[in-house]
Formats: structure tokens, C-alpha cells, sequence
């Protein structure tokens, strides 16, 4: 009993993985030194690790499938690609505008798309949270412990 | 004896300054409110509240982390009784036995007899950790880099290799650990590793950005897509809270056999506070006179393994302190945050800094007492943060997520990298990887390769320098068995039953 196609798609990124590694390797410089072991000999040694442990596990897919996934009971739940895109958005602008747009803007963003990824549409409650929360973080971080959350176009003092 | 009666007593006057008082009761609090959450295990509360302490000196930053570890335990266990979801491996028992006691309105008992119990195991497994301190430090003076290596092979072994459905997928989380422990400048030769030219990449990646986007935005991502399937139910505490008399008479023993299973399995460096919980509860069963209530709610079944698991976890601070080998997810950002202080938990680290690790020793007393009472009638409070929606739940947790590793290094691209990570915990949490052993690799990488290019210098490039030093070859040989034995062990069995 074969697993399916996605499985094997994992395992072979594993592989995948180390020989990108030992592909790069040759790039590191350094010598050896008195250890006899150059900067690239770790590398390496992960580089063949991931290889084989990606072909084993490439093997164990084609035997048996992943012991331990049930591939049945995740059929019966299908991936809800839609909250998985709200999600994954919610972190990307976040990214986009901490820096520019400030800390509090970023957060209040993020909350409110991450909890529409969870299908709360109450866009009204969530902002007012988010924001809430954002600021008193941003108070407390920067005037309490002294960090410093980029303030961005909000017109607040260092 | 009386030297480490005196060294504690130091450690006692450092931990009960005002100042230091106030940090250990603020970890403690933090850490069982954020380790409360559902979806928020001991290690991400401890990643998430990394950048915390940026400003706080070293002593009083590392009692405030002591909190945080065990108030993220304590806290963990009130939502595995509630909410049945476990936070991490070591509560899945509790999370079994003591649901089954809140469904039947049992609620109350079930949380006092988990807190009573951490708080007796962990109070117990103290009392020995600084004993038993500094006579491993005594040992571990006495080992050199090639014994270290070792050390840190069979760590890696048992972390990744024993537990879980398959030692394939363990050992690949490991590797894929290790591999990103390279990035960046390497420290013996100052060369730079798999940067990829990006700046960002050339001073490492953050083991709060791996850890939060592993575990809490793996399993953000992992509850959305999967949000009509998921259904869990918050039991409510109910009825009588306090244990009645027939309920200590059952706890007790469990309490104290729990202990006594729990601190041998924290204290070695392989680890892992599972094998204790699952071992204590098989006990329970068998030793009760009520077995028939196991599986449905017997007091027996939340009082052993609890106790196991705090005693476990508490004498895992034998290796971590006096060795520098973390044994879980959670120890090993332990580690990370001595290193943010440039400290390197190990043997010299108790000559070096005595009053910063005594003090530490200290503020576990004082924490187990904080915790009991912090617990016991707080309660009602901590039960309100389950009840908060899910949207809003998890929300809040990314924005802490972005807070946490935008505050280590003040980085966009961290954030991105923190998505990316999620990303990669996504795929880990659907295909069963464990997470635990890609944070102990990442953190224990670097150091093994340190001590092996030093015992390979002091040997002059000679490999078999591992097996010639007796330390170093009896510790691979213990690697070995771990690793072949079971497979070996059943195949001799089919052999001889076939």
C-alpha cells in the first residue's frame, strides 16, 4: 500500500534540502586549521544526513505511507484554503508595513485579518481590539522596557 | 554537603531581593497566563517572551525565565484538564484522565490535585537538583571536547529518534534542525554560511523566530484550515473545587511515586518528561483499587503523571545547568536565553557566575511556592482566557508572534521569515514531524561542532579520538543501543516467534 503523492513530495524535500546543502558547500571558504576540519566538514556531514534520511523516509512513503498520518480522517476535513490564504496574508502585510506604516498599524492589520481567517466577520469589534491591544503593547515595550517598536505615521512621541 | 548548604543559602539571599522577588512572581504570572492559552505550549511562551527581558540584567532576567518555564507548565496542565488539548507531549496523560474528571463535574479536584501535585514533585525535584548539582558538575569537569560531542550525539539521538511514530521523522526534524543552526557566521573560523548574501542571514536566525513560526504559527495556520473539523468543548469548573478527604487519601501516594519516576528520567541528558507520565499512569493503574475508573476519570491518573511530569521537568536543570545539554523544545530556549547574555549554561558557569546560578536554584523554591498559590485560588481567571473565541484568540497570538520576533532584532524580514517558518511548521504538524528536536538541533548544533573541532585539534585531525577516550566511547555506545536496540529487540522476537 503505496502512500499518496503529497507524501512523497515531503520526503523528497527532505532530500531536496541536503543536496541544495552539499551543492553550496564548495562556496564556503576557510581553511582547515590545526583541527583538520574546515568550516564545510559539518555542512556536509547535515548535507548527507538530510540525503539519506529524505531517501528513507522516500522508501518508507513507498511501503506504507507516513505511520501514524491518517490520510482517511484528514480527507474527511478538507483544507479550507481560503482561511489558510486570510492567514498567510495577515503576517505578509504585516511584514510590509511595520517598518513604514508603524507597529500598531501592522498589528491591527494583522489581528483582523488572522481573525477573519477564523471567520469572524466583525470588523468593527476586531479593529477596536487590535488596536487596543497593538498600543497598549507598544506603550508598555516602549516606555516601560525601553525597546524600541517603530512608531511609523502615528504621531507619537519617542 | 555544607558548601552546597552554603551556596544555596547565597543563591537564597540573591533570589529574595525585592527586585528579584518581583521578576520571579512576573514570570510566574506571565507564564501561566500565556501558557494558559490553548495552542501555546511551554516553548512558545518562553520564545514569545524572550525580548522581555532585553533590559533586565542577567541574574534577574534568568529568575524571571524560571517563572515563565514553570508557570507555562502549570499552566499548560489547567488547559489540558478544560479543554482536553494538550500543549506538548508530557501532558497528553493529564490531558486524557483529567478531561474525563471535568466532563464528569470533577473539574475542581482535577486542577487541585495537579497543582498540589507540581507543586510536591516540584519541590521534591529541587531539593535534589541542588544536591545532585554539584556532584555532576564535579564529573562534568572532568570532560573533554571529544567527551562533549558525545554527549551531545546521544542527546540528539534521544530527543529525536526515541519518542513519536517513526525515528526517520524525528531524525529528519534534527537534521533539518542542525542545517539551520549553520546559517550565518561560523564562530571557530569566522566564515559565513548559507546567507545567501542577505544581511539579515549573516548574524543567524533567531531560535525565537524558528520556535514561535513552528509552533504557534504551524499551528494558527494548521487550526484555520482545518476550523469546521476541530471541535472542542471548555468544561466548566463545577461544583465542589477543593479535594475532599477521600480525594488526598488517593493522591498522595501517586504524588510521591510520580516523583520518584519523573526525576531520574529529567535528570539524564537524553530526556523528554513523556516516558515518565506514561510510565507513572501505567503504575497508578495497576497499583489503584478503583482500576475500573482509569480511562474515565480517576484522580489516580491526574495526580501520578502531573507529578512525574514537574519532577521531570525540574530535574532536567541537572543537564541543562551543569552540562549545557537541553532535553526538550523548551530547555533548549532556555539555553538561548543564557546565551542572549553571552553565558553558556556548564560546569564553569557554576565557578563563573555562583550567585546567578544559585540564585536561580533559589528562586525554584520560591517559584513552586508563588506558582501553588497563584494557581489554586486564581483559578476562575485563568479559566476565563480559555473562553476567549478562537478568532480573536488567535489573533492575539499572532500579534504577540510579530511583537516577539520583531523585538529581538528590530527586522522586517524576520517577520516574513517567521511566516515562511510557519509555513514549514504547517506542513511538519499535517505530516506528523515532531517540532522539538529542529529547536534542541538548532541550539545544540553549534556547540557540538565547537567541541569536536576542538577535540579534533587537540588530536591533530585524528577521528578515532570518539572511541579511544573512554568517556566519549561509552557514551556512543549508549547512543547506539538507543538507536538499534528496539529495532533489534523486535526483530529478534519475530525471529523467534516465526
Amino acid at each position: 500500500m503505496r502512500g499518496p503523492w503529497h507524501q512523497f513530495a515531503v520526503a523528497a524535500g527532505v532530500a531536496a534540502i541536503g543536496v541544495v546543502m552539499l551543492a553550496l558547500t564548495p562556496t564556503i571558504e576557510g581553511g582547515a586549521g590545526y583541527a583538520g576540519v574546515s568550516p564545510r566538514f559539518f555542512p556536509v556531514l547535515i548535507g548527507i544526513g538530510l540525503v539519506v534520511i529524505g531517501l528513507g523516509l522516500v522508501v518508507d512513503v513507498w511501503r506504507h505511507g507516513f505511520i501514524g498520518v491518517d490520510e482517511a480522517a484528514e480527507a474527511a476535513m478538507p483544507m479550507d484554503w481560503a482561511s489558510f490564504g486570510w492567514i498567510s496574508a495577515s503576517l505578509i502585510v504585516a511584514g510590509l508595513v511595520i517598518e513604514k506604516g508603524g507597529f500598531v498599524i501592522a498589528c491591527t492589520a494583522l489581528y483582523v485579518l488572522c481573525a477573519r481567517g477564523f471567520n469572524s466577520r466583525r470588523y468593527g469589534l476586531n479593529i477596536v481590539v487590535g488596536l487596543v491591544l497593538s498600543a497598549a503593547i507598544f506603550v508598555a515595550f516602549n516606555y516601560g522596557l525601553g525597546m524600541t517598536l517603530p512608531a511609523g505615521i502615528l504621531p507619537i512621541p519617542k | 554537603m555544607m558548601e552546597t548548604l552554603q551556596a544555596l543559602m547565597g543563591g537564597f539571599a540573591v533570589a529574595l531581593t525585592a527586585n528579584n522577588l518581583m521578576l520571579a512572581f512576573l514570570g510566574a504570572l506571565l507564564g501561566t497566563a500565556v501558557g494558559v492559552l490553548p495552542g501555546v505550549g511551554p516553548a512558545v511562551t518562553v520564545a514569545l517572551l524572550l525580548p522581555l527581558t532585553t533590559k533586565v540584567e542577567p541574574t534577574g532576567a534568568l529568575i524571571m525565565f524560571a517563572g515563565i518555564y514553570y508557570g507555562a507548565m502549570y499552566g499548560g496542565s489547567t488547559t489540558s484538564i478544560l479543554l482536553n488539548t494538550p500543549g506538548e507531549s508530557a501532558t497528553i496523560v493529564t490531558a486524557m484522565e483529567g478531561n474525563q474528571m471535568a466532563k464528569r463535574g470533577r473539574a475542581g479536584p482535577a486542577l487541585a490535585t495537579a497543582a498540589i501535585g507540581s507543586f510536591i514533585a516540584g519541590t521534591l525535584a529541587i531539593v535534589l537538583v541542588t544536591f545532585l548539582a554539584p556532584v555532576v558538575v564535579e564529573l562534568a569537569l572532568k570532560f573533554g571536547p571529544a567527551d562533549y560531542f558525545s554527549l551531545m550525539v546521544l542527546a540528539f539521538t534521544t530527543v529525536s529518534a526515541v519518542l513519536g511514530n517513526s525515528a526517520l521523522r524525528g531524525l529528519a526534524s534534527l537534521f533539518v534542525g542542525l542545517a539551520i543552526g549553520l546559517v550565518g557566521i561560523e564562530a571557530t573560523s569566522g566564515q559565513t554560511r548559507f546567507a545567501f548574501g542577505v544581511p539579515q542571514l549573516m548574524d543567524g536566525i533567531e531560535v525565537v523566530t524558528i520556535a514561535v513560526g513552528l509552533f504557534a504559527v504551524g499551528e494558527t495556520l494548521y487550526s484555520a484550515s482545518k476550523l469546521q473539523a476541530l471541535d472542542e468543548t471548555l468544561e466548566k469548573v463545577k461544583g465542589r473545587v477543593w479535594m475532599n478527604a477521600a480525594d488526598w487519601k488517593r493522591s498522595w501516594g501517586p504524588w510521591l511515586r510520580g516523583s520518584a519516576i519523573g526525576f531520574p528520567f529529567g535528570c539524564m541528558p537524553a530526556g523528554g518528561a513523556e516516558i515518565p507520565t506514561f510510565l507513572s499512569y501505567a503504575i497508578e493503574k495497576k497499583l489503584s483499587k478503583h482500576p475500573e475508573e482509569f480511562g474515565k476519570g480517576a484522580i489516580e491518573g491526574v495526580a501520578g503523571p502531573e507529578a512525574a511530569n514537574n519532577a521531570s521537568v525540574t530535574g532536567a536543570m541537572v543537564p541543562l545547568l551543569t552540562l549545557g545539554i537541553p532535553t526538550s523544545a523548551t530547555a533548549a530556549i532556555l539555553i538561548a536565553a543564557f546565551q542572549q547574555y553571552g553565558l553558556q549554561p556548564g560546569p564553569l558557569l557554576f565557578i563563573s557566575s555562583k550567585d546567578l546560578v544559585w540564585g536561580l536554584i533559589a528562586s525554584f523554591y520560591i517559584g513552586n511556592v508563588m506558582l501553588v498559590i497563584l494557581n489554586l485560588p486564581l483559578v476562575g481567571i485563568w479559566v476565563r482566557l480559555l473562553a476567549i473565541p478562537k478568532p480573536q484568540l488567535y489573533a492575539g497570538i499572532l500579534v504577540f508572534a510579530t511583537l516577539g520576533v520583531y523585538g529581538m532584532r528590530q527586522s522586517a524580514f524576520d517577520v516574513f521569515l517567521l511566516y515562511g517558518v510557519g509555513l514549514t511548521g504547517f506542513i511538519m504538524r499535517r505530516y506528523d514531524f515532531p517540532v522539538a528536536p529542529v529547536i534542541v538541533g538548532l541550539i545544540l548544533g553549534p556547540l557540538a561542532e565547537q567541541q569536536l573541532r576542538r577535540a579534533l585539534s587537540i588530536s591533530q585531525g585524528d577521528l578515532t579520538v570518539l572511541v579511544t577516550h573512554p568517556i566519549s566511547a561509552t557514551l556512543l555506545a549508549i547512543t547506539a543501543v538507543v538507536l538499534v536496540g528496539p529495532r533489534a529487540w523486535k526483530l529478534l522476537r519475530k525471529n523467534r516467534s516465526s
